[in-house]
């Protein structure tokens, strides 16, 4: 069974007396364990898609099931609980919670999650991330790349099926960049999780093992890569 | 030629008055107050001034003008007629020396000009603008000044405890003797309704601009704080947290920020309002002598467990009220706009 299919997904925005089409009908099928990058110019839909797969938003027309649900329709309440319970972000700025240690932002995500707070596993974590000796380190404490391993523990903790990554290394220099990716790479190979990501970067694209192209809100390149 | 309408309201006859107040329990002291010109020495002034005529006893007893007396001496027993006392504004502005022979001119009841004469014993300081602008002689002569030989303008009851006073006045008004004159508690007068409906207006104007003042203090403080956290709330909601927890999230940090606002303020308004009640601050006789009224020149606090409690509980209260707005526009963010927002 596909973790993720979507069927002729349409996303509008509103424009004032117009709408703007951000997405014009994808069609997509991901087996789980893919390591999948969505590549395309500025403006051609790939966050707008993201946030769609992520259940941070809702598709305009179209069918999207998430791990065998339909999440069409879904109220925005049942939609949050879906996402706590299965995807995990990381996003392109971080966006750690800047009052709390790494360690109080694993725990944040597990309990939010509707998972019992569980210092152990927070911890194992972060060991996971390379990150044993920065467990105290509050947000600014921490290097870019550090920020966004804490926010890869953070968004693996709670074992997603889906993980969902924009622009991971947009704010990250290439040696952080690369190390943040050879991380993921290794999670999805030795957890099995899912991995969707945005990209303008080939260094992500020569890490992952399948490309999806995106051009005006449609796909029109969809590449297995294998390595 | 007498004119058809007395110039003052008056009780002819005091006697029968004084009786019943004395027969219901009360002191009672015939006064005579009225407006004159005041000049010693050689030149009639244009010094306008208060001439207040009571008993020995009213002076005494209830003005305690004797223990206030700050040159000269209190009224020499038997000699009273013959001497005045003057508030030491009205002193210095009049130029009268101790001893000098002091002039009042004043009107009879039916208008016609009226002299007296006395000799300045003393001179008082009585702590309030009104008393220092007054004049004091006897009753006896203030009623040869008047023409009123028998009678009085007001008798003044003395009540122990001032808060009983409108209680004394429903009884007093109840005696046949007094039937046809008006019996009104100090704080039925009109000047001082006026007053205490004025200062209720002043107090509620304060409070209240305070209260909103306040209160959109702590709406731009929390505004700012939820623009500020757009992407944090953002995350938050991304990660499963819901619009409920965030709302309280906000009004916790508001109830919190609150308390320390107003724990502190509080305290501190308290100990101000305990010194400046028990010592009170002194205006000076510059700032009272603009005020036409018998007030103090001591400005006090009024501290009360009441008020405080009054105070914190509205403090907390604007808070959680300025923190409304803000949270409910917090619960608002998308969690979408964690994903775009692009430091
Ligand atoms: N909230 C919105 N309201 C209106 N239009 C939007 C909104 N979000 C996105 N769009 C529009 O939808 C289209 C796709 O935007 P999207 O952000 O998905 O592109 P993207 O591929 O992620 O671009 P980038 O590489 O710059 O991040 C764009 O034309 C964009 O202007
Ligand atoms: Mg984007």
């Amino acid at each position: 069974m596909p973790i993720l299919s979507l069927d002729k997904v349409v996303k509008r925005y509103p424009m004032g007396q117009t709408e703007v089409l951000a997405l014009k009908g994808v069609s997509l099928t991901v087996e789980p364990g893919e390591l999948l990058a969505f590549a395309g110019p500025s403006g051609s839909g790939k966050t707008t898609l993201l946030n769609i797969v992520g259940c941070l938003d809702q598709a305009s027309e179209g069918e999207v099931i998430l791990d065998g649900q339909r999440v069409n329709g879904l109220s925005a309440a049942d939609l949050g609980r879906l996402r706590a319970e299965k995807v995990g972000f990381v996003f392109q700025s971080f966006n750690l919670i800047p009052v709390l240690s790494a360690l109080e932002n694993v725990e944040l995500a597990l309990r939010l999650g509707g998972q019992p707070p569980d210092r152990a596993r927070a911890e194992q974590a972060l060991v996971d991330v390379g990150l044993a000796d920065q467990l105290h380190r509050r947000p600014n404490q921490l290097s870019g790349g550090q920020q966004q391993r804490v926010a890869i523990a953070r968004a693996l903790v709670k074992a997603p099926k889906l993980v969902i990554a924009d622009e991971p290394t947009a704010n990250l220099d290439s040696v952080n960049g690369a190390a943040v990716l050879d991380l993921m790479r290794k999670l999805n190979e030795e957890r099995g999780a899912t991995f969707l990501f945005s990209t303008h970067d080939n260094l992500v694209l020569s890490r992952v093992n399948r490309i999806v192209r995106l051009r005006d809100g449609e796909i029109v390149a969809d590449e297995r890569v294998s390595r | 030629m007498r004119s058809s309408f007395p110039l003052y309201e008056n009780i002819a006859e005091t006697a029968p008055v004084v009786k019943a107040i004395n027969d219901a329990g009360y002191d009672a002291h015939p006064l005579i107050r009225v407006g004159v010109t005041v000049s010693a020495g050689e030149e009639i002034g244009e010094h306008f001034g208060l001439l207040l005529g009571a008993e020995r006893s009213y002076y005494e007893d209830v003005m305690n003008l004797d223990e206030h007396i700050v040159e000269g001496a209190f009224f020499t027993p038997g000699e009273e007629s013959t001497q005045v006392i003057l508030g030491k504004t009205l002193a210095t502005d009049v130029g009268a020396k101790l001893g000098e022979e002091v002039l009042f001119l004043g009107q009879t009841q039916d208008g016609s000009i009226s002299p007296i004469k006395g000799v300045l014993v003393g001179i008082v300081d009585a702590d309030d603008a009104l008393s220092n602008r007054q004049a004091y002689a006897s009753l006896e002569r203030l009623r040869y000044l008047t023409d009123i030989p028998d009678g009085a303008i007001e008798v003044a009851v003395r009540v122990g405890d001032p808060a009983r006073a409108p209680e004394v006045a429903a009884v007093l008004r109840e005696s046949p003797a007094l039937k046809p004159y008006l019996v009104q508690a100090w704080s039925e007068r009109p000047l001082f309704a006026t007053i205490s409906d004025m200062t209720g207006l002043v107090y509620g104007v304060l409070a209240g601009s305070i209260v909103f003042i306040t209160a959109l203090g702590v709406l731009n403080t929390m505004l700012m704080s939820v623009l500020e956290r757009t992407s944090e709330v953002g995350v938050l909601r991304a990660l499963g947290m819901g619009r409920a927890a965030v709302v309280f999230l906000f009004v916790v940090e508001a109830l919190v920020i609150g308390v320390l606002g107003a724990l502190p303020g509080v305290v501190l308004g308290a100990i101000v309002s305990f010194f400046l009640e028990r010592d009170g601050v002194e205006m000076g006789e510059k700032v009272s002598a603009q005020v036409s009224m018998p007030i103090s020149t001591t400005f006090r606090a009024d501290l009360s467990l009441e008020v405080t409690l009054i105070s914190f509980a509205l403090g907390l209260s604007m808070a959680a009220l300025g923190a409304l707005l803000p949270s409910i526009r917090a619960a608002g963010i998308q969690p979408v706009d964690a994903m775009r927002s692009h430091r």
